[in-house]
């Protein structure tokens, strides 16, 4: 495919007819189109999309008409909106048109009055004709599921290198290569074989039907387990990226380490120095209830004492007579000097008299328990304070080390900067469960390909019986001999599919690292793994390889890489005399709305250098700020045609109320 | 019945609450806080002659802990100067509920309503009673008290 020609009517701010012409010089073969930013850059490349898919994806996506073509016309009147592209296509010119009108409503409304899209071409007589099915037809010429890799926004165009950029990668190679036409057949013979063996079930004895019934229960299980198969390599994908990304950060923080382990050693030590706070409270606390009240309480244990003392003196306690014994005596009304003890006698009296002197036992058992404690207790009174004051003592040492701690700590924080107040202790502890979970993921995916195999066995033991069984019935047997054959097909090209698949990769992997490396100074490369990742490896030690971290700018340059990559593999392969069945392969230009987004100034130099190489047609969209010296200065040379947006604001310009932009033909010196 | 199982009534306060009870009291029990209460109202002579009888605690508590014992006794002798008073757990108590309601109002104004944390409000409240001279004068007193009478000796006449 090569452009010759756009048109725009009224599309969007391009008010009026506006046009491009690419340029078709081998030599000079990039169309270089200016503009500053909300000039209309990205409306051109939406207009190529809404040419071709009848896609928009701007902001307010309804408003396809330019406000001042509708603001001139009367209410009523119709307003037209058109772009048209010519182009060359295998020989052939075309002229696609996408057409609608609508119809002015109040202020600078409008609504759509109707739709048209023509496919024309001139045939090899010179006559002009028209394609019954143009939206088919444009959608095999660039096919829509491509159209991120056709029309591309430099801005966005790094996602094809995220994770979840496999599939467009894989639907790129697929499509671009004309591989999808394998895989649809296999597909379909797939399909083919399900349909026959259910002929031949119905039709067939017994044996062959439980046979069949058999076979199709291992191949629905196999597809159960290979789904689930499926389901766990991506989950182990996605759980080595997170451990990537783990791996990144901890290689960021890297140079925090040191302050994060004295911070984790140092909040341990607060904790434990917390704890011996609390617990000398708990040892003051403890000696104030066991001997708190003694300093209040001794004056009364003094004087209870001496109370006693008294009583020790009066010959009370302890006594050598007890009031007890003296009792019995007069009781049993004799002494022990045997007498007699009869009331009123002398020797009644005088052993009555004894009782006056003897002491009681409860009060000798009492004042014997009080007086044993009393030293006792004067030194547990001293000993309280004493206690008391070592506690404290303590807990004020504590307390400053728990201040000299908390001042540290503080002063780690403000070293580290917020990114860095991420913990590496919980990123390491983190990796290592995901480390652990990915061994698990391995041990199932394992567990799962060993029973895989043996169903894949198993079926095709019963692929064997079904060929051998009897059967007399002629539309099962015939149902049987097509299952089988589109079995065999559909092994045949699924093999074939694969080849071809492992062999495109592998050139497109050659030729991605190729370019790459052309741009990229550093010693890293590009590579589209197994699984179709986009990757971006370096060497480590002679065998093994790890994925880096990316710049933006990196991404940028490994997707155009890709992008490149297909589009000189479909050129090649399109001019190669080689047999084309499967893949014919294209020739399509590349049309980019800034490519130099992200890109650092050596890269932006060196993209601007190879870009002219990566497709026959290059169409590139920059503001002044992109189009440095080093680009320019490789550029200029090759820029066949340069235009210019020439956007009119309302706000700075008199004599307009709505916004337009002009497609402006750059002639020479700067824009 | 034996002392062991009388109970007794006591004028309930917020300081038992805040000192004696909740997940980390300072005090093991309400009885030894009491005791403290009671030590402290004589100490600082803040009896309430007619106390709350809002708490009731068993005499065993007091009678089988011999330090509480004295003290308990101790204090009662000291306030009524009657030596049997020492074999009269009601006596005892009558001293211990009216001496611990005037310790435990003081304790409250002093400790729990004073700002601060409660454990060292009571800390200070200790030591501010502290007096070393008097402390170690009785020290010598009480010892010579004991030696003179655990010797067991019959006084001389």
């Amino acid at each position: 495919m090569e452009l010759i020609a756009l048109k725009l009517k009224n599309f969007r701010q391009f008010y009026g007819e506006q046009s491009v012409h690419f340029s078709t010089d081998q030599d000079q073969n990039v169309t270089v189109i200016h503009g500053s930013n909300g000039s209309g850059k990205t409306t051109l490349l939406n207009a190529f999309t809404w040419l071709f898919y009848d896609n928009i994806s701007l902001p307010k996506p309804d408003q396809l008409v330019s406000e001042r073509a509708v603001a001139e016309v009367n209410s009523g009147d119709s307003v037209t909106v058109s772009v048209s592209l010519e182009f060359e296509h295998e020989g052939t010119e075309y002229e696609a048109t996408r057409i609608k009108e609508f119809a002015k409503r109040e202020g600078i409304s409008a609504v759509e009055q109707s739709s048209e899209i023509r496919l024309e071409f001139t045939d090899e007589h010179g006559n002009l004709k028209t394609r019954s099915n143009p939206g088919t037809m444009l959608n095999q010429i660039m096919p829509e599921r491509l159209k991120e890799i056709f029309f591309f926004d430099g801005e966005t165009i790094d996602e094809l290198s995220a994770i979840d950029g496999q599939e467009k990668i894989q639907e790129a190679i697929r499509n671009i290569m004309g591989l999808s036409i394998l895989e649809r057949s296999t597909r379909h013979l797939e399909h083919a074989v399900g349909k026959y063996e259910q002929i031949a079930q119905e039709q067939g004895s017994e044996e062959l039907s439980n046979l069949i019934s058999e076979k199709q229960d291992i191949t629905q299980q196999i597809t159960t387990k290979e789904d689930t198969l499926e389901s766990h390599r991506q989950s182990k994908s996605e759980t080595e990226d997170e451990v990537s990304d783990i791996e990144d950060r901890l290689s960021q923080l890297e140079g925090s380490r040191e302050l994060q382990i004295e911070r984790d050693n140092l909040k341990e030590e607060l904790t434990d120095v917390d704890s011996d706070i609390e617990a000398t409270n708990d040892d003051i606390a403890r000696e104030i209830s066991e001997r708190g009240f003694l300093p209040f309480a001794m004056p009364a244990v003094e004087e209870t004492g001496k109370m006693l003392q008294k009583k020790r003196e009066k010959g009370e306690i302890p006594s050598d007579i007890k009031t007890h014994f003296v009792d019995d005596l007069l009781e049993l009304k004799e002494c022990i000097c045997g007498r007699p003890l009869k009331k009123g006698t002398n020797p009644y009296e005088e052993v009555k008299g004894w009782r006056e002197r003897a002491g009681s036992t409860e009060i000798e058992e009492t004042a014997m328990s009080i007086v044993g404690r009393l030293s006792e207790l004067g030194g547990d009174q001293e000993k309280l304070y004493s206690e008391i004051e070592r506690h404290l003592s303590r807990r004020a040492q504590k307390a400053d080390k728990k201040q000299e701690i908390q001042e540290r700590l503080d002063e780690i924080s403000s070293q580290l900067s917020d990114e860095e107040q991420e913990s590496i202790a919980d990123l390491e502890s983190r990796r290592r469960d995901l480390l652990g979970k990915i061994g698990e993921y391995d041990e199932k995916i394992r567990n799962l390909e060993a029973k895989i195999e043996e169903l894949k066995d198993k079926r095709k033991a019963l692929e064997d019986e079904i060929a051998e069984a009897k059967e007399e019935n002629e539309k099962a047997q015939l149902a049987r001999k097509r299952a089988q054959t589109a079995a065999y097909l559909q092994s045949q090209i699924s093999t074939l599919f694969q080849q071809y698949q492992d062999e495109v990769r592998q050139n497109v992997n050659e030729r991605v690292n190729e370019i790459f490396q052309d741009i990229i100074a550093k010693n890293y490369y590009a590579k589209i793994s197994d699984d179709y990742t986009l990757q971006i490896l370096k060497d480590v030690g002679e065998t093994s390889e790890i994925p880096v971290a990316q710049s933006q700018g990196e991404r940028q340059v490994a997707s155009l890489s890709f992008i490149a990559t297909l589009i000189s593999l479909a050129r090649e392969r399109y001019e190669s005399d080689e047999d084309a069945t499967y893949f014919k392969g294209g020739i399509y230009p590349m049309i980019m709305d800034s490519p130099f987004g992200s890109l650092d100034p050596t890269y932006q130099e060196r993209v601007s250098r190879m870009l002219p190489e990566m497709a026959q047609q290059v169409v590139v969209m920059v503001t002044q700020s992109q189009w440095s010296e080093a680009v320019a200065n490789e550029m200029e040379h090759v820029a066949g045609e340069r235009y210019y947006l020439d956007y009119h604001d309302p706000g700075e310009e008199s004599g307009t109320n709505y916004e337009y932009t002009d497609l402006v033909r750059k002639t020479g010196g700067d824009y | 019945m034996s002392s062991g199982t009388l109970t007794f009534k006591y004028e309930n306060n917020e300081a038992f609450e805040e000192l004696a009870d909740g997940d980390s009291p300072i005090f093991d029990s309400r009885v030894r806080f009491l005791v403290f209460a009671a030590s402290v109202g004589y100490a600082k002579d803040r009896s309430v002659e007619d106390p709350g009888e809002d708490n009731y605690i068993r005499w065993n508590y007091i009678g089988q802990d011999s330090q509480l014992s004295v003290i308990t006794a101790s204090l009662a002798y000291a306030v009524t100067e009657d030596p049997e008073v020492i074999l009269d757990p009601h006596d005892q108590f009558d001293v211990l509920s009216r001496y611990g309601a005037g310790g435990a109002r003081l304790i409250k104004k002093e400790v729990v309503d004073t700002p601060g944390d409660n454990l060292d409000n009571l800390v200070d409240f200790i030591q501010d009673h502290r007096n070393e001279d008097e402390m170690k004068e009785r020290v010598g007193v009480l010892e010579e008290i004991e030696r003179e009478i655990s010797s067991l000796k019959p006084s001389a006449e």
